[in-house]
């Protein structure tokens, strides 16, 4: 059932573009169905009313060219100026017999001695001429006339009898057909093929619509830009008013939940200060419920923080004067670490993101460098295949090779105590992974650790 | 070392006032944007300890407005929001050091230690002079390595002089620097302190240089 469906929908898909195509084909075939058709009946019609003016026109040349003499016998030899007449068996045939009398006859050669066998069914009309049609035994079919008139002194009826062979226009006929079929084919398949050009073309816009929304929901664009025709332009409009009370209603309850989460911050201060006056046996409980509540905070921050990324669109973030100026503030936190920076890229180089990520990346990752420092910590810089590099190295103590392992095998969280990377990095290996960027732990040649971090750039 | 304290919770303030006072600082409190900034302008602290969301001017603004001003005191910005962005706004705006809530008042103390320790160019958290030495951690004072017991008046007096040693410091200075703005300022317990300290620490220890003020003993 499902497979048979799904091939219908295979024939049939439900678009917009497939309705039109399919409707405005079937209109053209039809139309040209319709014309083929006409032209092929009157073709037939005119090539049929052409058969009947030659053997009217032959039969009075046949009365015209014979006479009857004093005995009654006809005499004359009439020739009608076409071959087939005197070919045998032709089909092309005449007689003129006096009615009532055989032997009183003249025939074509083609006819010799047989005679034209008149159905019975036919009827003469008014002016004494009659038509009719004839198959052969060989299988020719003839069209006939005849007509029944008075020669000589007036008192002796003749029967001229005139037939063609109208098997020969058939087969014209059909030829004829044939080459207008295949004609017309020709037209209705080019007509088609513009039709799903024209289609296509006319419904681009949907289509361009379309694929921008997507670029909207994957947050690569913020609205649907661009000038549409006035047919879509009424969606388009609305669309981009949905998505923007949309993000007016993200925005605010990101802000609400920012905002509780803040709030949160200056009573838990306080209660964690005053633990010291609670009965001493009650002082670990309200410290870890406090811890909790803490945690909670910050990690409903550090959500709200993320989401609000991935629905944003691409901005422009130039490397050196961020990391210039976290190298200052690092160095004002920290003043007893010396932070040497080495900018290799050119200052045209961007982070392809947010200025806030940025900032919140390396600030965390070059004030981390410090804590573990011994003296010095190093930020290095460089550009290569849209993508910025920046090392962060210190001179302390650093982490073995296997904590690095372990580190790398976690997606380079380390969330345990004093192994090197503290439970504040966790948001920076969230954020890089969110950039689809990289973070790399390993062994500086300062001493310490070496943490290389990629993230996408243009220059 | 007088520190000025601007937090607009009521609870936190007094927290904050409290570890400091037992801490040995001389505390000024204010609890809005407006009575903090006056004060931060025009007493003389060694340090400030300001929120920045503050009902009527904020933190951010206050801190500027003062380094317009030429305040030059060290400023321990205290915030709930902990984004780097909002860091470098707060270094930015003049900060020295940055603490999101919820912190350890312990943590507040040793970033102002810390901070007023810096300010007076002293790497060591241990100031030293002749033969005394204060640890500024633990306010534990020593003489030629023995321990020597000081009233939280007297350690005030001696803090603030071993932060800026060689310089002449004159008594409006100490009494400005040594108590609270609610305080009865009367110089001449500066000199009864004085005394009490030239006593437990060496006649020799501090020099009174007339007219002028008092100036510690050169070291060798």
């Amino acid at each position: 059932m499902k497979s048979v469906s799904g091939f219908w929908e295979f024939l049939f898909p439900n678009t917009l573009a497939w309705r039109l195509f399919l409707l405005s084909s079937i209109a053209a075939l039809a139309g040209v169905a319709a014309v083929a058709i006409f032209i092929s009946s009157d073709y037939r019609r005119s090539a049929e009313s052409r058969q009947e003016e030659l053997l009217t026109a032959n039969i009075f040349n046949l009365m015209g060219s014979v006479q009857v003499n004093e005995t009654g016998t006809l005499m004359g030899l009439p020739d009608l100026g076409d071959s087939r007449y005197s070919l045998f068996d032709s089909g092309w045939y005449w007689s003129i017999e006096k009615v009532g009398e055989d032997e009183n006859r003249l025939s074509s050669l083609s006819l010799s001695d047989r005679t034209i066998d008149v159905p019975v069914t036919s009827d003469f009309d008014e002016t004494f001429q009659r038509v009719f049609e004839i198959e052969e035994e060989s299988g020719q079919v003839l069209s006939g006339l005849e007509a029944q008139v008075f020669l000589g002194e007036g008192s002796d009826l003749f029967s001229f009898k005139i037939t063609a062979n109208i098997s020969s226009l058939e087969s014209e006929i059909n030829e004829f057909s044939q080459r207008l079929f295949f004609t017309l084919s020709l037209f209705a398949l080019s007509i088609v093929l513009a039709m799903s050009q024209l289609v296509r073309f006319g419904l681009r816009p949907v289509s361009k619509a379309a694929q921008i929304l997507a670029d909207v929901r994957s947050g690569d664009a913020s609205s649907i830009e661009g000038k549409y025709p006035d047919e879509i332009q009424p969606f388009i409009d609305e669309t981009n008013a949905l998505i923007s009370s949309n993000n007016t209603i993200v925005e605010r309850a990101r802000t609400q939940v920012g905002n509780l989460a803040h709030s949160l911050k200056t009573p838990l201060a306080i209660l964690q200060n005053e633990v010291s006056s609670v009965p001493a046996e009650k002082r670990e409980l309200f410290r870890e419920q406090i811890d909790t509540m803490r945690q909670q905070v910050q990690v409903y921050l550090d959500r709200a923080r993320i989401s609000a990324r991935s629905s944003t669109a691409i901005a422009k973030t130039p490397l050196n004067e961020e990391l210039e100026k976290l190298v200052a503030v690092v160095s004002k936190l920290s003043p007893n670490t010396d932070i040497a920076l080495d900018l290799q890229t050119e200052d045209s180089v961007c982070f392809e993101g947010e200025k806030h990520d940025l900032q919140e990346i390396f600030g965390n990752v070059i004030e981390n460098a410090t804590k573990y420092a011994e003296t010095r910590v190093r930020v290095s810089s460089r550009f290569e295949s849209a993508s910025v590099t920046v090392d962060v190295e210190d001179d302390g103590t650093g982490m073995s090779a296997e904590q690095i392992e372990k580190a790398m095998r976690r997606g380079g969280r380390i969330d345990e105590g004093k192994s090197g990377w503290g439970l504040g990095l966790s948001i920076v290996t969230d954020i890089v992974d969110e950039y689809s960027g990289e973070l790399h732990l390993s062994k500086s040649e300062l001493g310490g650790l070496k943490a290389s971090i990629s993230l996408p750039g243009v220059n | 070392m007088r520190i000025l304290i601007v937090e607009d919770d009521l609870d936190l303030n007094r927290q904050l006032v409290d570890a400091c006072s037992d801490a040995g600082y001389a505390v000024d409190k204010a609890f809005d944007g407006e009575e903090g900034h006056f004060l931060g302008d025009t007493e003389p602290y060694d340090a400030v300890i300001l929120d920045i969301g503050l009902p009527g001017m904020d933190g951010l603004t206050i801190l500027e407005e003062w380094r317009k001003a030429e305040r030059k005191m060290p400023v321990l910005m205290l915030t709930a929001r902990d984004r780097w962005s909002d860091k470098v706004a707060g270094i930015d705006a003049g900060a020295d050091d940055y603490l999101a809530k919820p912190f350890h008042i312990e943590e507040v103390l040793a970033r102002l230690r810390a901070l007023i320790r810096r300010n007076a160019g002293h790497a060591s958290s241990e100031l030293t002079s002749g033969g005394v030495v204060l640890d500024t951690r633990t306010s534990k004072v020593s003489l030629e390595g023995k321990p020597v017991k000081l009233t939280s008046h007297e350690l005030r007096l001696l803090s603030y002089m071993l932060h800026h040693p060689g310089e002449i410091i004159s008594r409006t200075e100490l009494t400005e620097h040594l108590y609270d703005q609610d305080f009865d300022k009367d110089s001449n317990t500066i000199e009864v302190f004085v005394g009490r300290l030239r006593k437990k620490l060496g006649a020799e220890f501090i020099e009174t240089v007339r007219g002028l003020g008092y100036r510690l003993q050169e070291t060798e």
